[in-house]
């Protein structure tokens, strides 16, 4: 009995204390919280908000590159609009950003307020209490304590996994530690208390090359952090060996990075279909967000068994033939954005003529990135009479070399058993 | 000299033909008429024809509302006629001809008329109508996604849409006998079902070679071009058969009706096209194996030959 007390009292008071602790933290660095708003110009209207922490006393501030996107876009639309934990309202200029990370840095001119915020030199351990700021859905400055996870699994571009509510409004707000040193940023949520929050370390990057990033537009920046991006993307992704793996009479590649993750599903369960159908889809859940109408930087690739032992083959590439009418790319774009796609069409083999195939390759370049294309790859094997293996793949924001580099690739690890 | 009297409609057709080897007609609405008329407008004793000396004379026995000769001449006394001279009494229209008029050289059956005839056929109609109808059905059949197929829909599409493309050749016919020409429905069918059929022949082509060919040709114009050639060949049989007009008024229309038809596709085409599309839109024909037949090239090939993408991309994103 005795024992439970103080079982009972000591959770109580670890937990008064990790209240405590973020109403302290709350108070002290409350200064140094804004909310970040865009201002349509034409309706003086709120478009979009999130949050901002300083982080340096002549009046820098750490935000999200997507709470600001629409500025960075279009800069004659809006204006960027701070509001501090005292109401006061102003304007700020946007200075540099990080697409592939998410985060962008504004500048307050006009007197700001000395109190920041510290970036932290160690990453949280595991388990470890932190405390998110923020201003969800704009009903004032709160603050969510939570737990550390480490760094999200099958990732990119490294996220910490985050146990504890983080809302929309709270995009660009500080996480931080007990010590009220920032180790994270907010960014999503994936519902159900789990949150995603960019590393500290990101933005002491982004800092430390501030210098630099200033000098160039930020249409000039974008460019080279999406080539950047891809090129260690695609080239972490060429360089592992891929192994053939097993799909229905054909085998596949596997590329053997955790962040293309496969989900396959197939009719199996229906006995009077027509034909047999399977179906394996691998995709990258991660995307780059440049604006409301363009996001990039994805992979995924898509292959189909078809099977109808039964049928004439007549019949079977009638029904065949419908399935690879309609091949597209998963990532939105808008007639600002990108060019319309070209295509090319031939029959293709391999060497060891263990494939023949229709090959269709279609491209498109971005208009503001040059230098970057998306390319679609869809082909539909045409020498089983009953039997047929369609493979696909989508690249978003793509260098041309490394895109072909790619395709050859995969064209070639494509094959019947 | 015996005189001929031509009934003919304001369109100038022939309705009737009389020969008279009389020395005097009379012609009116009255019984004792040697031509009689039913037109209410004519008199009962209207004109009379007299020869004398080998020559025809007209003269009006005045009737109430008179007769012309010519456009507008109003007969006023005995008038001499002249071979191919056109009358009008009541609503009535005559010509008289005699018998030292000129004809025009006799047609010789041409080899055209020789391939409609044979077309007309019903036996060949037959033929034509089924094998259409079975290529139809058996397109519907291969399409069909599900194990199970009803057949009695499948028949009756496949039947129902023979029936909407007769419909053409009947209409055909039918502005012939609006014309008071000979319908010949059977010539029409012929023909018609003959050419659409030939439509089979291109829809294969087009397949087979977008499918063999690559991007860089896939015969879509030679395939497109070949269909509208038979259209037209189409429209200018229809005509042919329907109509008897100058060669160079059937090329006309056949040419004008073919123009309109793959102008308005095309037009139609056009507006349907979105401002920006988003979706690659590429050839996706395939066929079975069997019909396979382009020796297939090697990936390295295939993207060395994706450098024109990629520079007609990156010109047109320099054009913004």
């Amino acid at each position: 009995m005795h024992r439970i007390v103080v079982l009972v009292l000591s959770l109580f008071s670890s937990l008064s204390i990790a209240t405590e602790q973020a109403q302290q933290i709350f108070q002290e660095m409350a200064p140094s919280l804004y909310q970040i708003r865009l201002i349509d110009k034409a309706t003086s209207e709120k478009s979009t908000i999130g949050s901002g922490f300083q982080i340096s006393e002549n009046g820098y501030i750490a935000t999200n590159y997507h709470v600001i996107s629409g500025y960075a876009q279009y800069p004659e639309k809006y204006i960027i609009e701070y509001e501090d934990s005292l109401g006061n309202k102003g304007q700020l200029d946007l200075q540099t950003v990080d697409v592939i990370n998410d985060l962008a840095i504004v500048l307050l001119t006009e007197n700001p307020q000395p109190q920041h915020f510290i970036i932290s030199e160690l990453t949280p351990e595991k388990g470890e209490e932190i405390y998110s700021l923020g201003n969800p859905h704009d009903l004032g400055m709160i603050v969510v304590p939570g737990t550390y996870n480490g760094l999200k699994k099958e990732a990119f571009n490294d996220r910490i996994h985050f146990t504890g509510s983080v809302n929309p409004g709270m995009s660009g707000g500080p996480v931080v530690n007990r010590f009220g040193e920032v180790v994270g940023v907010n960014v999503a949520s994936s519902g159900n208390s789990i949150g995603f929050l960019i590393p500290h370390d990101k933005l002491a990057n982004l800092i430390n090359q501030f210098d630099q990033q200033v000098e160039k537009t930020i249409d000039e920046q974008i460019a080279e952090q999406l080539k950047a991006n891809q090129n260690r993307l695609i080239s972490e992704i060429l360089a592992g060996d891929w192994e053939s793996k097993a799909f229905a009479d054909a085998s596949i590649p596997d590329v053997g990075v955790n962040y293309i993750r496969c989900w396959g599903d197939s009719n199996a369960d229906k006995p009077d279909a027509l034909i047999f159908k399977a179906v394996t889809n691998c995709q990258m859940e991660e995307y780059v967000y440049i604006s409301e109408s363009l996001t990039t930087g994805q992979i995924d690739m898509e292959f189909h068994y078809f099977a109808a032992p039964e049928l004439s083959s007549a019949r079977f590439y009638q029904i065949y033939q419908a399935q690879i009418a309609r091949a597209n790319t998963g990532n939105n774009v808008s007639k600002e954005d990108v060019t319309e796609f070209e295509c090319q069409h031939d029959i293709t083999g391999l060497e060891d003529q263990s494939i023949k195939n229709k090959s269709i390759l279609c491209v498109r370049a971005y208009k503001e990135y040059q230098g970057l294309f998306d390319v679609m790859y869809i082909a539909a094997s045409v020498d089983k009479n009953n039997k047929a293996l369609v493979s696909h793949f989508t690249l978003a924001g793509v260098e041309k070399e490394l895109s072909q580099q790619f395709s050859k690739k995969f064209m070639e690890s494509v094959k019947w058993n | 000299m015996e005189l001929i009297i031509e009934e003919i409609n304001r369109g100038k057709k022939l309705i009737g033909r009389h020969k008279f080897a009389t020395h005097e007609v009379q012609i009116g609405r009255g019984y004792h008429n040697d031509m009689i008329l039913s037109d209410p407008h004519v008199c009962a004793n209207h004109i009379s024809l007299k020869n004398v000396n080998d020559e025809w004379f007209i003269e009006d026995l005045g009737s109430i509302n008179g007769t012309t000769i010519g456009k507008t001449n109003k007969i006023s006394h005995s008038q001499k006629i002249q071979s191919g001279d056109v009358i009008q009494l009541g609503k009535t229209q005559l010509r008289f001809i005699l018998p030292a008029h000129p004809v025009a050289a006799s047609v010789k059956f041409s080899a055209v008329e020789n391939v409609v005839e044979k077309l007309g056929r019903w036996s060949i109609i037959m033929v034509l109508l089924a094998v259409f109808s079975g290529l139809n059905i058996l397109f519907m059949y291969l399409n069909m996604p599900s194990k199970e197929i009803n057949y009695n829909s499948l028949f009756l599409w496949g039947f129902g849409l023979t029936l909407g493309y007769a419909l053409w050749p009947l209409f055909c016919s039918l502005m012939a006998h609006l014309n008071k020409q000979e319908t010949r429905i059977s010539d029409q069918l012929g023909v018609t079902f003959l050419i659409i059929n030939m439509f089979w022949i291109i829809d294969f082509l087009e397949a087979f070679l977008g499918f063999n060919g690559s991007n860089t040709w896939s015969g879509q114009w030679f395939t497109l071009l070949l269909a509208v050639a038979l259209t037209y060949t189409m429209f200018w049989f229809n005509f042919y058969i329907a109509f008897e007009q100058t060669a160079k008024r059937r090329v006309k229309f056949a040419l004008g009706l073919t123009t309109f038809i793959y102008g308005s596709l095309f037009v139609y085409d056009l507006s349907n096209q979105p401002e920006f599309k988003a979706y690659p839109v590429y050839n996706s024909t395939i066929m079975s194996p069997t019909f396979a037949i382009a020796s297939p090239i090697s990936p390295d090939e295939f993207i060395s030959n994706s450098d024109t993408l990629f520079e007609k991309v990156n010109k047109e994103s320099n054009e913004k």
